[in-house]
């Protein structure tokens, strides 16, 4: 399961900013990786974490002609103010604000396309990453110490948003994909995430699936193994073991409570390696997860511009291991 | 007698009006301004840095204890720029994150932690061409120049800068880079000086790489 985002670009000879603002081109450039590597399940979505917050009102840069850059927030373009009260605050239109609109129907011609035995997950925020791009990073690591209350105040703000967002993907009959890397305990304490982001994603994934999304994976990069616990305390059936977190840690936790991992192998290899090494250390992660239940070889984000050959080493590595 | 482990405690908690008050009642008794800075200040926010890089800090501590860190150096910088042997600077860095990448959170730390420090630090934010590199370096006579990138698609990007400052007969400036996908091996490929794992380490790079200059 490769984690195509901005790279679905390349498959049409189109940038990531021009797909990302085009229904017609993003599900056009989805198909034809769907077409070229067949992968178990497609994600729509390019920049996955600016969505709801532009949809919110924040200023996304976009990249022009044939720059390949990923469309992003810059820090100073947020729209949530320190200390603010956002209990009234409006929450976007996911048929109407930003580019909620483009990503929707974008799900929506694919899943017509595709059918529907076969997994199409909507990308969506996790809370505390769209928080952050709410209101910026540096301001909301710094209230998470000095105004415990607005922070919570933020996290519900953006738990509305995301609900609503996910909606219009459920509507068109898409899953969902949830990430939230800002909450890594590279950057936040474990402790924090239990107190602070732990009771939104549980009311999140629990929402979810009283809308019928069961399967819905929840993705945080880099070294999450110090919150495995937590992690698996959110509900989420589907988890992220990044090339950075402890395999053995992982599985034994996550095996005793029944939850799929999703094992990613580093892009730089997958970008830059030959052919061999790729289907090696493919075949090291698929040996090493050799009786665990639910395992998924993914990969972490695929470069613009990888080769398909090189994605498809991994494929040839599951097929030969019988997946 | 001035109890800087008091102090350094302020800054380890983050406690800004302490830290503050502390220093200007240290100023005003006539302590040295040098030995406030250093057993005050950079030496409260070394063990945060410390503490940072063992994961018993994660970034909400360290960015309170950075600003208690500017509180104080906001009384102590005017009093030692005013002196004419002013050698309080361990080194002048230019960081920023290179361009088509939006992300700060990293460099913002580095910067934070280095100005703790005690080094000169310009920031020249995210988006960063390598003209903006050379330009700010040469203006500022920077010792190091310091890149930072998150995305596999924009690191290349340092090799890039690298060879421009070659290109502009700048080789001396040490460069140092870092961020979530760079690592030891891919600053050796692209000719940078140095690596930094995260802020702390940074900075340890920072002090080596000005020791040999």
């Amino acid at each position: 399961m490769p984690a195509i985002y901005e790279h679905k670009g390349h498959f049409i000879n189109e940038t990531p900013s021009q797909i990302s603002r085009d229904a017609q081109l993003l599900a056009r450039a989805a198909l034809k990786e769907y077409e070229e590597i067949g992968p178990d399940a497609l994600t729509i979505g390019v920049d996955v974490y600016n969505l709801e917050a532009e949809a919110a009102g924040c200023e996304v840069t976009y990249y022009e002609g044939d720059d390949t850059s990923i469309p992003g927030i810059k820090p100073g373009n947020h729209v949530i103010k320190l200390g603010q009260d956002l209990s009234n605050h409006p929450v976007p239109n996911p048929l109407k604000d930003g580019r909620m609109p483009v990503n929707i129907e974008a799900a929506r011609i694919v899943r017509k396309e595709i059918g529907d035995d076969y997994w199409i997950r909507g990308a969506i925020s996790g809370p505390f990453s769209l928080a952050i791009s709410l209101l910026g990073a540096e301001d909301l690591f710094i209230s998470c110490l000095d105004d415990p209350e607005f922070v919570d105040g933020l996290m519900a703000y953006s738990s509305k948003i995301i609900k609503e967002f996910a909606k219009g993907y459920i509507d068109v009959g898409a899953e969902l994909i949830i990430f939230d890397s800002q909450a890594s305990p590279e950057l936040l304490s474990p402790a924090m995430y239990e107190e602070i982001v732990l009771p939104v994603m549980q009311d999140l994934i629990t929402h979810f699936k009283s809308q019928g999304v069961n399967d819905v994976p929840l993705i945080i990069g880099g070294n999450t193994t110090p919150i495995i616990d937590t992690l698996i305390e959110t509900g989420a059936n589907n988890l992220l073991c990044d090339f950075t977190g402890d395999w053995d840690e992982w599985s034994a936790a996550t095996g005793s409570a029944k939850r799929a991992i999703r094992r990613n192998i580093a892009p730089r290899l997958i970008e830059t390696g030959s052919l061999d090494e790729i289907y090696a250390v493919a075949k090291q992660d698929i040996d090493n997860a050799k009786g665990y239940p639910g395992f998924i070889m993914g990969t972490a984000v695929i470069p613009y511009g990888t080769k398909t050959e090189n994605i498809l080493a991994i494929k040839q590595a599951c097929l030969d291991a019988g997946a | 007698m001035p109890d800087y482990a008091q102090l350094n405690q302020f800054l380890y908690e983050g406690k800004s009006k302490d830290v503050q008050r502390l220093t200007q009642e240290y100023i005003d008794e006539g302590l040295p301004v040098d030995e406030i800075l250093n057993e005050g200040l950079i030496a409260g926010m070394s063990v945060v840095g410390e503490d940072f890089k063992y994961n018993i800090l994660y970034v909400p501590e360290v960015l309170i204890a950075a600003r208690a860190m500017k509180a104080g150096l906001a009384i102590i910088k005017p009093l030692l720029t005013a002196r004419a042997d002013d050698t309080s600077s361990s080194g002048t860095v230019v960081m920023g994150t290179v361009k088509g990448d939006l992300h700060d959170i990293g460099k913002n730390l580095v910067c934070m932690m280095a100005e703790g420090a005690g080094f000169t630090i310009i920031d020249i934010g995210v988006d960063q061409p390598y003209e903006n590199f050379i330009a700010t370096a040469q203006e500022h006579n920077a010792d190091i120049v310091g890149m930072s990138a998150l995305l596999t698609t924009t690191m290349p990007y340092m090799k890039k800068v690298v060879d421009e400052f070659d290109n502009a007969g700048l080789s001396d400036t040490k460069i140092a880079v870092g961020g979530a996908p760079v690592s030891e091996m891919y600053a050796d490929e692209v000719g940078a000086d140095g690596y930094g794992a995260d802020a702390p380490s940074s900075v340890e790079l920072f002090h080596k790489l000005c020791a040999s200059a």
